[in-house]
């Protein structure tokens, strides 16, 4: 009735964070009006504080008293309520328990889907790239899908509890090398050792490194310690002058620990937090001994980077082949195909990743470092029945990963051209394969397993299959020499063979010894057992540039650094 | 003369607020027939104590304007280093034009004529959210927010709850 004495209007109402419009009978009153917007933001009419011209207005009132006409805006406040005013309180004064609360949600999911292929990271979607995708690889920059994965590990301790039981990452970990390396690549904890020394020194110590990720992979343990902390705390009390000590302790190491681990989001703090809270989760106190599914299992065969994105290495490392896949599963696999069909559209995805500071980085101590990647293959379960496979690969990686170093190669990822040529080669070999099995004698699928199209393989496979078509002669001597090695070995420089076998079996011997000795150098300059100013070449060469002329200084530094240039630099710069 | 020019961008001003309303603020007449009477409410700005209150203050023009600024004045209870006992705001725009005789504000510091009552009240949400302890008009305000932030953000949250209650 009163809607056809007066006209409607349409009033915008808006709040610091939205707007809605709103339609009312002009001549309505404010309680009226106040029940529409009630319904439009969701609130409780007791909540809502409408504020028009410098007024508040009344429930009493009407919208024609305060000449709220058709177009104009009110303005909304939505009170808290007292209880929800506590708890912000609570949530801005404690921003320890709001990770808590996150992990337990998140750790709730987890225990649901221990089964990597449902977890957020979108592991099961399909095509190995896709997936990377998701992770947002396909965003400009790799540092953004860094925190991305932080922010889910941190509301995911078992996710990140299951990534610590990977054996690839229990190896990276135990490496005080890698370990340091990603530290320090990590902009959160350098600015933590750069304020703290005494933290950084920590950090030095691989043995308290490797006691800290168990700790974080066993819940238990954690537990454990906790409490026999407490105990010897007390103990120290009662001893005279040790409440001071204990002081000192807490002043200089605990609290920018703390305050690091809380102000920076640390992933670690949401594990402790988690386990202080004794949240309802039922993977906790208990110990997680299940080994991640296997990302590299022929069945799946797409997806792998993502629980160990955090240390690319493992990524690279991945040259696995799967034990029992064959020959024809390499070519045929779906994942494989979808792979490559992805690389050459998305090349982009490609550059980033290798442009990416971790992955560089990794891959430079990859190749300086060959013992490391050695191990990192050594401990793939996939690898532990199959010494000669194992061997293989150990071979071929020194150069693969200096062809994966070279800004040449780099460029021909990119390049959607070579990309497809690449694609071409490893349809016509599977059509070979499918039609003609006699043509690779050398091989039985059951024994000599090939296979595991891996998204990383395929990375590496390509570029070294794109490498062979860049100085053809060298690789394809070197797989011409012996069939069997040639079409055994797992890098995609083998899948060039048979096209280009034929034109030159023996035409470059001297390239092959050449080839031979360039490898033997390589996996020679990252022995263990070199004298430092060897197996730190590299690096004194980089310090001599940055103007650090005392070589016997520097030796020591990158000695006492296991390496790592950036903390040889911070040492020396404290001795001047 | 100035008389008209005066009326005429306050009449402009209240027109635009109306139609187009800044985030943060409120602003109309207190008497629809006095131009130089205003009566705004500014809502607590987000992240900071005074988040969820809205504090009522008027906003006097002299005739001169805009050769003169006007005095703000909150009629709601507020506790704030620059906002004196009585409600007066402290803010160096709203200081007579010219150079400061202490020489402790530069001239452009001061008031302008092209100051609209959107810029003293953007000008005025900003001083809020982040108060200047250099000049303080509420000098016990200034020290409890200087040397017990806990207790001034108790202060604070009395004014708004108090703030919320005159309004219901």
């Amino acid at each position: 009735m009163a809607d056809e004495e007066s006209p409607r209007i349409t009033v915008t109402v808006k709040t610091p964070k939205e707007k809605h419009d709103v339609e009312i009978n002009q001549a309505a009153g404010v309680r009226e009006f106040k029940e529409e917007v009630g319904k439009k933001f969701s609130a409780p009419i007791e909540q809502l504080c409408l504020i028009f011209a410098g007024k508040i207005l009344k429930d009493g009132d009407t919208l024609a008293q305060h000449g709220i006409k058709d177009g104009l805006t009110v303005h909304l406040v939505i009170k808290s309520s007292n209880r929800s005013q506590e708890q912000a309180a609570q949530r801005s004064t404690t921003p320890s328990s709001a990770p808590t609360t996150g992990s337990t949600t998140g750790g709730g999911a987890g225990t649901e889907t221990p089964n990597l292929s449902q977890t957020p990271f979108g592991l099961g979607g399909l095509g190995g790239l896709a997936g990377l995708g998701n992770l947002g690889m396909g965003s400009h920059n790799f540092m953004e899908m860094q925190q991305n994965m932080q922010r889910e590990m941190m509301a995911n301790p078992d996710l990140m509890r299951q990534m610590m039981e990977n054996p690839f990452v229990q190896q990276l970990m135990s490496n005080p090398d890698v370990m340091r390396q990603m530290i320090t690549s990590n902009p959160q904890m350098r600015e933590l050792m750069e304020r703290n020394p005494e933290i950084s020194h920590m950090l030095n110590n691989p043995e308290l490194m490797r006691q800290t990720m168990e700790l974080a992979r066993n819940p238990a343990m954690l537990q454990e310690l906790m409490r026999s902390q407490d105990r010897a705390m007390s103990n120290l009390e009662s001893i005279p002058g040790g409440f001071n000590a204990l002081q000192r302790m807490y002043r200089d190491v605990q609290e920018p620990m703390m305050d690091a681990a809380f102000g920076n989001q640390n992933p670690f703090a949401s594990l402790v937090g988690q386990n202080n809270s004794g949240a309802p989760n039922a993977l906790q106190g208990t110990e997680n001994n299940q080994p991640l599914p296997n990302p590299w299992a022929p069945a799946s065969t797409q997806s792998s980077s993502s629980p160990s994105s955090p240390s690319p290495a493992t990524t690279t490392s991945s040259t696995a082949p799967t034990s029992a896949a064959s020959m024809q599963d390499m070519f045929g696999s779906r994942g494989m195909q979808s792979l490559m069909q992805q690389m050459t559209q998305n090349p982009q995805l490609m550059e980033n990743m290798l442009q990416a500071p971790y992955m560089q980085s990794m891959l430079q101590s990859m190749s300086a470092n060959p013992e490391m990647a050695n191990q990192i293959i050594g401990s793939n379960p996939m690898f532990a029945g199959n010494p000669q496979l194992q061997q293989q690969v150990m071979q071929q990686l020194p150069t693969m990963m200096q062809q994966l170093q070279n800004p040449e190669m780099q460029a021909l990822m990119s390049n959607p051209q070579a990309l497809n040529a690449v694609m071409q080669i490893q349809q016509g070999l599977s059509t070979l394969q499918s039609t003609a099995p006699s043509l690779f004698p050398g091989v039985n699928p059951g024994s000599l397993p090939i296979g595991g199209s891996t998204p990383t393989t395929n990375t590496v496979a390509t570029t070294t299959a794109a490498s062979a078509s860049t100085d053809t002669t060298s690789s394809s001597t070197n797989s011409t020499t012996t069939t069997t090695t040639a079409t055994t070995s797992t890098t995609g420089g083998t899948t060039t063979t048979p096209s280009t076998a034929a034109p030159g079996p023996q035409q470059n011997p001297e390239q092959l010894s050449n080839l031979m000795a360039h490898m033997m150098q390589l996996m020679a300059g990252g022995n263990q057992n070199q004298p430092p100013e060897q197996r730190y070449a590299a690096q004194l060469d980089q310090l001599a540039t940055m103007g650090f002329v005392d070589r016997e200084a520097n030796i020591r530094a990158l000695q006492a650094t296991l390496g790592d240039v950036n903390a040889a630099i911070d040492r020396l710069l404290q001795q001047r | 003369m100035a008389y008209e020019q005066s009326a005429l961008l306050l009449r402009k001003q209240l027109a635009d607020l109306n139609k187009n309303p800044v985030e943060g603020f409120s602003a109309g007449l207190i008497d629809d027939e006095d131009l130089y009477k205003w009566e705004v409410v500014i809502i607590g700005p987000q992240d900071t104590p005074y988040e969820g209150g809205f504090f009522k203050a008027h906003l006097i023009f002299p005739k001169e304007y805009p050769h003169r600024p006007p005095k703000m004045v909150f009629k709601s209870e507020i506790w704030h280093p620059n906002i004196g006992p009585d409600g007066v705001v402290c803010i160096s725009i709203l200081h007579e034009p010219g150079d400061d005789k202490y020489g402790y504000e530069t001239a452009s510091e001061r008031w302008l004529p092209v100051h609209t009552v959107e810029t003293i009240l953007v000008s005025v949400i900003s001083m809020i959210s982040d108060p200047n302890d250099e000049s303080p008009a509420n000098v016990d305000a200034a020290k409890m927010w200087r040397e017990q932030p806990e207790d001034f953000k108790k202060r604070v949250a009395r004014c708004v709850r108090k703030s919320q209650d005159d309004f219901l």
